[in-house]
Formats: structure tokens, C-alpha cells, sequence
């Protein structure tokens, strides 16, 4: 049975054995890379086509197919974005990327507690071998925070599973009958810290900023983005479907998390001066909205959820990518936004797309998920929790609006159109879907 | 018929050819582009007062509620009216002032006049809720990059934090109403709200206060008032004034007089309340201005504050009241700002105290300052005069006490005075004056001929809005 998984790992192996052949018949790197963009390619198809890997310990869920469906969307842009921007890298690369890919897909589907946290390592190790392989100045620094921190986040899930499994008795999902509350409860707590890690929770979030700031800007876009979703969906998975463990306890723990993250994110993000640091913050406090969904552990709120992880993984991505055709020509600092039409206009006017979309301005699917999270937690009665994320999102106001005040529209007026390149198409097709996302929203 | 859709793609077609004329270099004047689509919404505005509308209504995402529906409410057309015919009679104003970046700004221009007139006409709230932040957004932009140089991105910063937090009370608001009737559509809105519990009512006319007051301005959050007006363009203060403040107003009559009118009722008082005290004290704080331009802005909240409490007090006379003044406050105070633009280019400054004797040089500004200033005063056979008069005659009905609100009016009586008494008249101290042109006056002309015809035949604007439900 074709699934996008199978081709992933058929393409994995696949590119391994053709970086061998190449040692032999000495071709070009670039064959394996667009062999790479046709494994990917490949994937969305039968994603599309023949849906997800169901075997063993991973089976589908009524969102892991839209999800699966954006995460091989983005990572497949963002591949070939990487791809026309870097022209020339080591196989090694791709091998990695894909691998990323796989893993993320594969949090998606697991229905045992083992299997998410093998495949959530698997992304992990991935990405921050692609960390240290864009090779900027400071990836060091980046990819070992990266990693110091994901082992021990890898330890601290290990430590919850083993302890959810003296309480359960099992790791899968699906059979729990008997259980014993107290290490089980523990676990579960501990699980929490663990994937906070993975999804930048505050306080586990300590790394990414440095870490979305050190790596390369196409690799920082796929971690906000694609590991990001991963990490989130993991709670989804874990808390929402797997073991079923909504109680108001458990909603106000989730509760107070998300609005941490989203406010001290927003706080910090005010005090930045460079560009990307501020886009890093807001990134932290973006899974802080997500999180606001999962709280509630209701039908209603995680779909919301997932279409929140949904629009701002796209708007992630389409600003790190926007920004990384910036960067390249020294625009760091808030300052040098006012160079930015001259640079290239698409690439400016898709930067403040996202801008919008992650502030939640309508129309953008940004909007579309801010609203679906607020109606399912007013729904719910939880009136006094909206009052503060609009408090938090008037705190937004200021670092994202700050960035439009320091535009020059003098620049967009006098620069002719150049030539559009292949890095702005993968930017207006982002652009495009931040409008069109908003046919996958339900309630 | 006309489609109403007609008024958005006007624009948009407009804003298309701002763009390709930057791109292509084509050297046509953006004034002209803007010009040609604002005749052209004018006439299909009045077309369709004569031939009748029709709406339209695309489902675009069912499962969520979004559709693209337009339509005429019973509220639609006063609105309507000063949302088409006013950026018309500005773009003069915004020809001479503004000379850098012509092709953005124009764009935004157009995006402020679609969206402004898309919000009275949207059937439902997502889309609303869409049109009035894009109308917010290009507010934002016009007054930051084209207001001030010193203060102008201070007080855009200002701006976009206050009108944010009344924008998400609305988002707040239009949620409740979904959770609580399970639509976006204005019209199940209106069928299903009166059995919304009371309790619930009363929240969303909380969160509807705040976008209310937030946006009229009312005391004590018009704090974003002041530095807005003052800091940005001419143009950028009359779409102020004379237009976003009255999406406030529009969010209050359709949401809180239409459709949750028993939580109105129980709050009435404290509403009155809020409203008298706004005139009271922003009647003190004008007088003492020095600023012809902060002394406008001041005083353009009493009269936001008298539409207030006309809509508050829950009858048929204060609402009626409350809408002819909306219609008669957005032309005078768009002749107020674009005659207090015009004295600033000609002595510099703001300051009343480096203006008059006006009166000799300047014969027909001072013609058009001094009914402009009489016809906000009050004059009976102009329209404030009606709008005030009915309105506190509903608010009577409801609190006599309400008429303590006429001292206010008395005390504005006096600055407004004295504003004419030193530039219009006085010891002039400077040369060189330049009186308004032909244009310029025509422009006046436009605005005060409303000014006019809404004062004697009130009906009109009181009819329109009742004649299509």
C-alpha cells in the first residue's frame, strides 16, 4: 500500500545508495538534490492521493491527514526554497531534511507513547544536524544549545514514559484498563516538561531564540514551522487522544502555561532590536496560542488548535523565508527595514504579510485561527481568559506594528521591478496561501 | 437596480490602476484616478437611492459561517451617504497637501473609502469585522507616514493601540453573538438575539462599550483623540473625525439599539450618565485650548457624546436625533478641519494666537469659517440644530436631568465665539494673505450645501434610514 511515509523512507534509503553511486560515477551533487525535491514531491502527491502510514504503532486520526497535508506542503517549499538559495551543499543535507520530514509526519500518526517520542527524535536529531549544516556565524552556539537541550528533553520524556508505564501498564494509547494514578499522573506531568521543550513552552523555551537566530534563516524557517507543529501535535496527540485526562486541573495547568508563553514571548520580543530575535520571540509566543486551543481539551477547541498550528506555521515559515532574501543583503536591525523595498519588493511585501497574519489581521488565516480559538473559549465560558489574551494581543501591537514604522515607501516607488527569481515564486505561493488557507478552517 | 457589489469593485479598480500607473511610469495624476472613481461611486450611490439596491451573498467558507454577503440594512444609507460623498469633497484637500509618495497614499485613500462604505453595507460580521480593520490599518499608515514628522509615528503607534483594543472588544462582541445565536449573518442576528440570556447581553454590551467608546470618542477613553488628530494630515483628521469615529456609532445603533435593546434599557442611565459627563467635561477642557486644531478635536466629542446619549436613551426621537447628527457632525466637522488646514498653511501654525483679522484679507474662508462654526454651534435651519433637539428630546423623555447637557453646549458657545472673535477678526499681523481658491470654495460649497439641506429638510436623512427594512 503507496503512503507518504513509504515514499519517505524508500526515498531516504534511496538517496544514501545514490550518494554511494556518486563516489563511483562522479555526477553532480544537484541530481541528488532535485532526486530529494522528487522524493518530497512524491510525497505530497500520495499524501493527497493515498493518505498516511496505518500499521503497528502509528494509525490516522481525523486531523493527521490535513496535517501531514501542510507540514509535506511546507517542508516541500521550503526544500526547494533552501535549494535555490543555497545552490551548492552536501548530499548530507537532503539525507537530513527528509529524514526531518519523516519524523515530523510520524508524530502526527503515532498511537504509543514509545513511538512518539522515537519519531519526535527523529526530527530532532535531524534538525539540529541542519542547524549546524547552514553553516552562519554563531550555528555552533545554535546547534549545541539545540542539542544539549533536546537530550535533555529526550531524557525527561523517556523518564515520563517509564513512568507512565509503571502507572499504565501499557505505552499505547488505545488499551489502558487498569491504572495506577499516582507515578501515571506523575508522568504525565513530567511528559508536559519534556515536549514544552519541543514546542518552546515558557519556561522550556530557553533555547530557541538563540537557536532561530544562529541558524540559517531557510532552516530557522522549517524549525519555527515544520518541528514546531510536530512538538504540538505531540501534546494533541498524547493529552487529547491518547490518554483522555481533561479535567479542569489539567485546563487551568494548560491554561496559566499558554498565557505565560504568549505574554513573557510579547515582553521580550518589545526589548529586541534585531529583526530576527523579534521574529523568534513572536514565534515562542505563537505556540502559546496554539496551547490556548489544546487547554481546553474539547473537540471543539483542539480542532481549532490544529488550524492554528496550521496558519502559523505557514506564516512562520513565509517570514523566515522572506527574511533570509533580506538578510543576505545586511538588513538585521529594525533600522534597516526602510532598505527593504529595495532589496526585492515581493520578498518586503510578503515579510508584512505574515507580519499581519501572525497579529491576526483579517483576512488572513492568521485571523481565521485567532478567531476559532477565542469562540471556542468563549464558548466554554472562559470570558475572563479572552480578556487577557486581548491585553496580550494589544502587547503584540507593539512589536509587530513597530516593525511597519520603520518602512520607507519612498524605496517601493523609485526601484524598478526586477526579474522575479525562484525564491520569490516559493514566497508568492506562501503569500497565496496565507489567503487560501482559510477553506481548511472548521469548528 | 444596482449591485452593491459595485462599490467595492469600483475602488478596486481604481487601486489596479494607481498600481500599474507607478509601475508602468503612465505619468497620470493619482488625483485623477482617485477623482474619476469617487464620481463614479457618488453617481452609482445616488442611482441606486433612485433605482433600489441589490445585494449579494457568496457562501465562502460554510463551515465556519463566512460568506461574502452585502446588503442593505434599515441603518445602511445615512451612513452611507457621508461615507461616500465627504472623501469626495476631501480630495482637494488631499491634492494640495499631499506631495510625497502620491501613489501609496492614494492607494490607501481608496482602501479607507472602500472599506469604510463596505462595513454599512456587509451582511456579515466576519466581513465587517474584515472592513473595519482595513479601514483601521490604512488610518495607521496615512496618519504615521504622512502626519507629523516629529509626532507623527508616536501618536500612529497611539492610535493603532486604542482602536486594536476596541476592534478586539468588537471581535469579542461578534463572538458572543455567534456562540450564543451560531451565526455570523446580520439577519439571524437580529431574528435570534432577543433570546440571548440577560446576563450574557449585558457582557456584550460591555465589550460593545469599549469598542464604542474607543472609537467615537468618549471620556475617559478618547485618550488616543487628541494626539491623532493633531499629528496627522489634514485629510487623514477628516477621515478621522468625520468617518471612522462614526463606525463607533454604527457598531452601537446595530448591535446595541437593534439587537440587545433590553440590556440597553437596564443601563440606560449609566449610559446618559457617561455621555453627560463626556460633554460636561470636554467642554471645560476646550475652552481652554490655544490649539485651533486640539480645540476642534475637543469639541467634535461633545457632539459624539450627544449622538451617544440619543442612541442610549432608547427612543425613537434620540435615535432619529442621533443619526441626522452623525450625518450633520461629519459635514461640519470636515469643513471645520479642512478650513483649520487651510489657516495653518497660511500662518504656520495652530496657534490662535498667531492668527487674526482674518476677516479683511480672506473674505470667503471667513464666509465659510464663520457658518461652519455657527452651524456646530446650534444655528436653528441648520442641521446640528435638529440632531441636538432631538436628541434631547428623547433623552428628556427618559432623564429630564438629561438637559444639564445643554451647559455644556452654552459653555462651547463661548469658545466657539471667541475662536471667530480672534482669527476671523481682530488686528491683522501678517502679510501676504491668500484668500481660498475657486476649487476650494466649490468644495465648501458642497459640504455646506448638506449642511443646509439636512437642517431644513431633516426627513430625508430621518426617512432613509427607515424607508428600506
Amino acid at each position: 500500500m503507496i503512503n507518504a511515509q513509504l515514499i519517505l523512507i524508500v526515498g531516504l534509503l534511496g538517496l544514501v545508495l545514490l550518494d554511494l553511486l556518486r563516489r563511483y560515477r562522479n555526477f553532480s551533487q544537484s541530481v541528488i538534490h532535485y532526486a530529494a525535491l522528487a522524493v518530497l514531491l512524491v510525497s505530497l502527491v500520495s499524501e493527497i492521493l493515498f493518505g498516511n502510514l496505518n500499521a503497528s504503532f502509528f494509525s490516522e486520526v481525523q486531523y493527521s491527514y490535513f496535517i501531514n497535508g501542510f507540514i509535506l506542503f511546507i517542508s516541500t517549499l521550503i526544500y526547494s526554497f533552501f535549494f535555490a538559495d543555497k545552490k551548492s551543499f552536501s548530499p548530507l543535507v537532503d539525507v537530513l531534511f527528509i529524514a526531518a520530514v519523516l519524523g515530523a509526519t510520524l508524530v502526527v500518526l503515532s498511537s504509543n507513547l514509545l513511538a512518539v517520542i522515537l519519531s519526535i527524535e527523529l526530527l530532532s536529531l535531524s534538525s539540529y544536524s541542519l542547524v549546524y549544516f547552514g553553516k552562519t556565524l554563531g550555528t555552533l552556539e545554535g546547534a549545541m544549545k539545540y542539542i544539549s537541550t533536546s537530550m535533555v528533553s529526550f531524557v525527561i520524556l523517556l523518564f515520563g514514559a517509564s513512568l507512565v508505564y509503571a502507572g499504565a501498564g501499557t505505552l499505547s494509547f488505545s488499551n489502558l484498563s487498569s491504572v495506577n494514578y499516582i507515578p501515571f499522573i506523575a508522568g504525565l506531568a513530567v511528559i508536559i516538561a519534556g515536549l514544552g521543550f519541543k514546542s518552546t513552552l515558557v519556561p522550556f523555551h530557553m533555547w530557541a531564540p538563540d537557536t532561530y537566530e544562529a541558524s540559517d534563516s531557510t532552516i530557522t524557517a522549517f524549525i519555527t514551522s515544520v518541528a514546531k507543529a510536530a512538538g504540538i501535535v505531540a501534546m494533541i496527540r498524547i493529552f487529547f487522544f491518547g490518554f483522555q485526562v481533561s479535567s479542569s486541573f489539567v485546563t487551568a495547568v494548560f491554561l496559566a502555561l499558554a498565557l505565560f508563553t504568549i505574554f513573557l514571548a510579547g515582553i521580550f520580543a518589545i526589548a529586541q532590536d534585531r529583526i530576527k530575535r523579534i521574529l523568534a520571540f513572536s514565534s515562542i509566543s505563537q505556540a502559546g496560542f496554539a496551547f490556548l486551543g489544546i487547554a481546553l481539551l474539547n473537540l471543539q477547541a483542539v480542532s481549532s488548535a490544529v488550524f492554528y498550528i496550521f496558519s502559523f506555521a505557514v506564516a512562520d515559515a513565509l517570514l523566515f523565508l522572506s527574511f533570509r532574501i533580506m538578510e543576505e543583503k545586511g538588513i538585521r536591525y529594525k533600522k534597516d527595514i526602510k532598505r527593504m523595498f529595495s532589496v526585492s519588493k515581493i520578498a518586503t511585501i510578503g515579510f508584512f504579510l505574515g507580519v499581519l497574519s501572525l497579529f491576526g489581521f483579517p483576512p488572513t488565516i492568521g485571523f481565521v485561527g485567532k478567531l476559532l480559538i477565542l469562540a471556542s473559549l468563549l464558548s466554554h465560558g472562559y470570558i475572563y481568559i479572552v480578556g487577557a489574551v486581548f491585553l496580550m494581543l494589544l502587547l503584540s501591537v507593539f512589536y509587530y506594528f513597530g516593525l511597519f514604522l520603520s518602512l520607507d515607501f519612498k524605496a517601493y516607488s523609485q526601484n524598478k521591478m526586477k526579474k522575479i527569481n525562484s525564491r520569490e515564486i516559493i514566497i508568492l505561493i506562501f503569500c497565496v496561501s496565507l489567503f487560501a488557507g482559510i477553506a481548511f478552517a472548521t469548528v | 437596480m444596482i449591485y452593491l457589489l459595485s462599490f467595492l469593485l469600483l475602488p478596486f479598480i481604481g487601486i489596479i490602476a494607481l498600481m500599474v500607473n507607478t509601475f508602468l511610469k503612465c505619468r497620470m495624476r493619482e488625483e485623477k484616478i482617485v477623482g474619476v472613481v469617487i464620481a463614479g461611486t457618488v453617481a452609482i450611490f445616488f442611482g441606486g437611492l433612485a433605482l433600489g439596491f441589490k445585494g449579494i451573498s457568496i457562501d465562502l467558507v460554510s463551515k465556519i459561517g463566512f460568506s461574502f454577503s452585502l446588503g442593505i440594512n434599515s441603518l445602511s444609507l445615512p451612513f452611507m451617504l457621508i461615507a461616500v460623498i465627504i472623501p469626495g469633497a476631501l480630495l482637494y484637500t488631499a491634492y494640495k497637501e499631499i506631495k510625497d509618495n502620491k501613489a501609496f497614499f492614494y492607494i490607501l485613500y481608496l482602501i479607507t473609502y472602500a472599506s469604510l462604505i463596505s462595513v454599512f453595507i456587509s451582511y456579515n460580521f466576519i466581513l465587517l469585522f474584515i472592513f473595519w480593520e482595513a479601514a483601521v490599518l490604512s488610518l495607521f499608515f496615512i496618519i504615521s507616514f504622512w502626519g507629523d514628522k516629529d509626532t507623527g509615528r508616536a501618536s500612529g503607534m497611539k492610535f493603532l493601540v486604542f482602536t486594536q483594543l476596541s476592534s478586539l472588544a468588537l471581535l469579542a462582541v461578534i463572538l458572543l453573538l455567534f456562540s450564543y445565536t451560531g451565526s455570523f449573518s446580520l439577519y439571524s442576528i437580529l431574528q435570534l438575539a432577543s433570546s440571548i440570556p440577560l446576563l450574557i447581553q449585558y457582557v456584550i454590551l460591555f465589550f460593545l462599550l469599549v469598542t464604542v467608546m474607543i472609537k467615537m470618542p468618549l471620556f475617559p477613553l478618547h485618550a488616543w483623540m487628541p494626539d491623532s488628530y493633531l499629528s496627522a494630515p489634514t485629510t487623514g483628521t477628516v477621515l478621522l473625525s468625520s468617518l471612522l469615529s462614526k463606525l463607533g456609532v454604527y457598531a452601537f445603533l446595530l448591535i446595541g439599539f437593534e439587537m440587545i435593546p433590553a440590556a440597553i434599557l437596564h443601563a440606560r442611565i449609566i449610559l446618559i450618565g457617561i455621555g453627560l459627563l463626556t460633554v460636561l467635561y470636554i467642554a471645560v477642557v476646550a475652552t481652554s485650548q490655544r490649539n485651533l486644531k486640539k480645540l476642534f478635536s475637543y469639541s467634535s466629542m461633545i457632539y459624539m457624546a450627544m449622538i451617544f446619549i440619543g442612541i442610549s436613551s432608547l427612543t425613537t426621537a434620540g435615535a432619529d436625533g442621533a443619526i441626522v447628527l452623525t450625518v450633520s457632525h461629519s459635514f461640519i466637522i470636515a469643513m471645520l478641519f479642512i478650513l483649520t488646514g487651510t489657516l495653518k498653511s497660511r500662518s504656520g501654525s495652530y496657534e490662535i494666537s498667531s492668527m487674526g483679522g482674518y476677516g479683511a484679507k480672506m473674505p470667503a474662508l471667513s464666509v465659510f469659517f464663520v457658518f461652519a462654526v455657527l452651524a456646530v454651534m446650534g444655528v436653528p435651519g441648520l442641521s446640528n440644530f435638529v440632531g441636538e433637539f432631538l436628541v434631547f428630546f428623547g433623552a428628556y423623555s427618559v432623564l429630564p436631568i438629561a438637559l444639564i447637557g445643554l451647559i455644556g453646549v452654552i459653555i462651547s458657545t463661548n469658545y466657539y465665539l471667541s475662536a471667530i472673535k480672534n482669527v476671523i477678526f481682530g488686528r491683522l499681523s501678517r502679510a501676504g494673505l491668500r484668500d481660498i481658491g475657486k476649487l476650494e470654495t466649490l468644495q465648501m460649497l458642497l459640504l455646506s450645501s448638506f449642511v443646509v439641506l439636512v437642517g431644513v429638510l431633516p426627513n430625508l436623512i430621518i426617512s432613509m434610514s427607515r424607508g428600506l427594512i
